[in-house]
């Protein structure tokens, strides 16, 4: 195997195919010539500043030509980079302080960047041992089961190193965003490749079908709630996308009726489920055809088991460990996914998570969160939150309220989505509610969170 | 069910789900407003909410159950969520057909 760094490999890719377009952006094209220089600006820019190798640094923004190019600067110089994206915010301090950040890139909606130190140093092992090895890292943060967020050190390389293998380069819109491993997966892989990345202005159906549409975008990497929100609007028939050659879908478990819908409406284009975690990395996966669920997930450095119904996975490219959490891994190397499925032959069917999380249109709610709000209000006795399953968004959150004095329905609505305004965000609200006389939990004192 | 109060009841409902969201000001809300596409006056998931919050009505004033969000509605050539008044045809062709059939 070739001993090179990826970064360096992939940097003397970028000559190769000087000319071809890597990036769209506010429907400007960037060549890889142009990438390349803007990565050596940015070497530039951190070898005059006071980041050095090892630090951790966050990088807040969207993927946008200088955010790329700090990005790969950033692994080019082997620091350990904690991708953010603007819409987790409100969280930005509390990540800060547990990926003990050295330094701050923040990016604007202009996509200029200021850099500002942290010092937020505190000599974590895992991170001190990322640092031993010379090589560069990643942070990604995840929900935790108690709802607390944990940090994810990975080694930086070892996610890289199966883009080395050559594979199709395609148009891709980047759905998933910044601080996501499936983004980063596919802005990696789109690099490798020589493929184009194009940045819709929002994740809005309308704004990712006009990026389609005008960029003859052949790759939608997205979510079965997005696809059911597109099918909801006829995007299909307002935008021309028929340049989509491959929708791929995963994030959360895809609706049987979703994807047929999904291949009458894109009678052109192939389907394929795709599966990963922020703790192991994106497998390579195949979907038995365009219209089935079940899927073959692994790949060389993949291999896959079934214990109790649900699915292990042990990877080449794991994480270090969780920052902020104990290792999740047995001793033998071995993770518990957590999604229950069902073995046929060499493929499985996703079934969906074992627990009680509300996946909502591929965010996870968990109840206890919404629960410790909604019970602020003035007159409740006691709350459960469950999900409910809805042909849109997979799942929406259903609120059951014991009242001391019962009132409708719509009117204890109403409290609930004033009372939520910046206290939860807008997926984790209750879409629906009920008003009930008896307490929503069971002897054992557990709540009643299935319907 | 009368389709002028319907409407009416319906808008209601839409005039408090676009202040909840409260990103858009002085966003006028008629039944002609469009709920789906580039001009939405609701975010998608607004929308979701939305629409249940006008299944509920439907059961509380009227005691009727029905599920908007589905297959059929989906696969319509013009979808029923394009609009108030696009909408309240849909729940009155649902209310029709639920009338129609013998009660249980």
């Amino acid at each position: 195997m070739d001993r090179t760094r990826h970064i360096e490999w992939q940097l003397a890719r970028f000559a190769s195919g000087r000319d071809h377009a890597a990036m769209v952006w506010r429907d400007e094209t960037v060549t890889y010539g142009e990438l390349r220089e803007r990565v050596d600006a940015w070497v530039a820019r951190l070898n005059a500043s006071e980041i050095q190798t090892g630090d951790c640094v966050g990088v807040i923004g969207d993927f946008s030509p200088e955010s790329v190019a700090c990005l790969l600067a950033l692994v080019a110089q082997r620091c350990i980079v904690v991708p953010l994206a603007w819409e987790s915010q409100d969280q930005h301090e509390q990540f800060f302080a547990i990926a003990e950040l050295d330094h701050l890139v923040h990016f604007d909606r202009s996509d200029a960047a200021t850099v500002v130190a942290r010092n937020g140093r505190r000599n974590h092992p895992l991170l001190e041992q990322v640092r031993a090895r010379r090589g560069p890292g990643l942070i990604l943060f995840s929900s935790g089961s108690t709802g607390a967020p944990k940090a994810i050190l990975h080694e930086f390389e070892p996610l890289l190193a199966k883009f080395r293998q050559p594979r199709r380069a395609y148009r891709t819109v980047n759905f998933l965003l910044f601080d996501h491993i499936g983004g980063v997966n596919t802005l990696f892989y789109t690099l490798a490749n020589l493929g184009c990345t194009v940045v819709p202005a929002d994740r809005t159906v309308a704004r990712v079908c006009e990026a389609v549409a005008r960029h003859g975008v052949e790759l939608l990497p997205t979510s079965p709630s997005f696809l059911n929100l597109m099918l909801l609007e006829r995007a299909h028939e307002h935008y021309d996308l028929s340049s989509l050659s491959l929708i791929t879908y995963g994030t959360e478990v895809m609706p049987e009726r979703t994807l047929a819908m999904a291949n009458e409406a894109f009678p052109g284009a192939r389907f394929q489920q795709t599966y990963g975690l922020s703790e192991l990395g994106i497998l390579r996966s195949k979907s038995r055809d365009n219209r089935s669920l079940l899927v073959k997930v692994g790949g060389e450095d993949f291999e896959t088991r079934v214990r109790n119904g649900t699915l292990w996975i042990r990877a080449q490219s794991s994480m270090v460990g969780y920052l902020n959490a104990p290792s999740p891994f047995d001793d033998e190397g071995w993770f518990d996914t957590g999604d229950a499925v069902v073995q046929e032959g060499d493929y499985y069917r996703i079934l969906g998570r074992e627990s009680d999380i509300v996946n909502v249109g591929g965010q996870k709610v968990y109840p206890a969160e919404v629960e410790k709000v909604v019970a602020e209000l003035p007159g409740v006795i006691d709350i459960a939150i469950r999900g409910e399953e809805h042909m849109i968004l997979g799942n929406v959150v259903v609120a059951v309220v014991q009242m001391r004095d019962p009132i409708p329905a719509s009117e204890m609505k109403r409290r609930i989505v004033a009372h939520a305004k910046g206290r939860l965000q807008p997926f984790m609200v209750p879409a629906k509610v009920k008003v009930v006389t008896e307490s929503p939990v069971t002897y054992r004192f557990k709540k009643v969170r299935r319907a | 069910m009368n389709r002028d109060t319907l409407v009416e009841s319906m808008t209601d409902l839409l005039k408090t789900a676009v202040d909840a969201e409260g990103e858009h000001h002085q966003i006028e809300v008629t039944p002609d407003a469009p709920l789906v596409g580039g001009e939405a006056i609701l975010s998608s998931m607004g929308l979701v909410s939305y629409v249940m919050d006008v299944e509920a009505s439907l059961e509380e004033d009227h005691g009727l159950e029905v599920t908007l969000v589905n297959e059929n509605a989906l696969s319509r050539k013009e979808s029923p969520f394009r609009s108030v008044h696009a909408l309240a045809d849909y729940v009155l062709e649902l209310a029709g057909s639920a009338a129609s059939k013998p009660a249980a």
